[in-house]
């Protein structure tokens, strides 16, 4: 039964499609069958994964409204065991559809459970906003992945989106788990930020991933022009070699109970692979080339 | 016994402070003054005294600065003293607790 992650933060712009994104792929490169769901009508996962958002898509709000089977939205990736449900850039016509809907909270959920059985993980990407979109991506998820961008703003967010949470669980979904924290944007250079981890590492202990995702301009570089994972454009950037890291702690690690107030955490913020790992992605890579050519 | 002349001594103790001074680059020793001490220095930082210490088994050159430091508090109309806002660091301390709070009681 695959494991289906919801990608999710109430703020904009604090790396929810990039880690969705990337860590579809780095999952799907490190031989786990990987469903990337696009649920944010901004079709920013869509896009970075180089569809386009159009008319003639197939949608998952189309399978949420009842028109088509959610097979049928499936699409391959240039990754052999990566493959997405991208979504139409409509922004209000997805919301208004389920407002009418009996058990409106849980659309996502039914229609996922036929096609469940076929994915190691499913990764859901959601809208930053508390609508029914988000909702229902949390109440079909096991578990959330929170993005943290390392600014003081989007710390004050993740209180707003924990008590939300805290509403999901008791209302709608009792199963749901924090499947970690992702620091997100960490500038070594800015206070703040330096800051910022060590105070979520502090009070949330195991909850916050090792793997810490640098602000980088290769990883805009890969989903805004080349719409590609940077895990599949340039595997040997800081970037990729982040989100697979992140993929082996996610495969490596289950839900981890509330927090444990260790003191900080090992603080490994930028570490590099062992060598024999990157081989191992290159070969990778080769084998879906040759496969897509 | 005496075995060397200490006005030579103290003459070349303020020769080498003063090349000492020549060499530092105040801009960066300012920088990291405020962020040491969490300040805003005004104007220019001054060499006010150097010495010879031994750290961690090591000579080392001790030198100290003269800053000019602008302080204030705020008193209310009745004179009552205002205590100040809350630093960032206090804010995020505070956000981290109230984090974890919600986490224990899920």
């Amino acid at each position: 039964m695959g494991r289906i992650i919801c990608v999710a933060n109430l703020k904009g712009g604090v790396g929810k499609t990039t880690t969705a994104v990337n860590l579809s792929a780095a999952l799907g490169l490190l031989q786990k069958k990987t469903l990337l769901i696009d649920s944010d009508p901004q079709a920013s996962a869509t896009v970075s994964m180089g569809l386009t958002p159009g008319k003639d898509i197939l949608s998952v709000h189309d399978a949420m409204a009842g028109r088509i089977k959610l097979a049928d939205a499936i699409r391959k990736t240039e990754i052999d065991l990566l493959e997405i449900i991208p979504v139409r850039a409509e922004f209000f016509r997805a919301e208004a559809e389920l407002i009418n809907k009996p058990d409106k909270e849980k659309v996502l959920t039914k229609i996922l459970e036929p096609i469940r059985e076929l994915y190691d993980y499913i990764i859901i990407d959601t809208p930053p906003s508390m609508g029914l979109l988000l909702i229902n991506a949390m109440v079909t998820a096991d578990s959330l992945l929170i993005p943290l961008q390392c600014e003081f703003l989007a710390y004050d967010s993740l209180i707003r989106f924990l008590r939300f949470i805290r509403i999901i669980k008791k209302k709608l979904n009792p199963h749901l788990q924090i499947c970690g924290v992702l620091l997100t944007m960490y500038e070594m250079s800015e206070k703040i930020s330096r800051e910022i981890v060590i105070n979520v590492r502090q009070h949330l202990g195991q909850l916050v991933f090792k793997t810490v995702i640098p602000r980088s301009l290769r990883l805009r570089e890969a989903s805004g022009l080349e719409q590609k994972p940077v895990v599949l454009l340039d595997p040997e950037a800081v970037g990729a070699i982040n989100y697979l890291q992140l993929a082996r702690e996610i495969i490596n690690r289950q839900n981890i109970p509330p927090v444990k107030c260790d003191h900080l955490v090992e603080q490994n913020l930028c570490p590099l692979p062992p060598p024999r790992f990157l081989k191992k992605v290159n070969l990778n890579l080769r084998r879906n080339n040759e496969v897509s050519k | 016994m005496k075995l060397a002349n200490s006005e030579l001594i103290e003459s070349a103790k303020n020769e080498w402070i003063a090349k000492l001074k020549q060499a530092l680059d105040l801009k960066i020793i300012k920088q990291l003054l405020e962020e040491q001490h969490n300040i805003d220095i005004n104007g220019d930082i001054e060499v006010s005294n150097g010495k010879l210490e031994i750290h961690n088994n090591h000579i080392v050159h001790k030198m100290e600065f003269e800053v000019l430091l602008s302080l204030s508090i705020l008193v209310d109309e009745k004179g009552n003293y205002i205590p100040p806002e809350k630093s960032l660091n206090q804010s995020i301390t505070q956000l981290g607790s109230q984090a974890q709070d919600i986490i224990q009681n899920m």
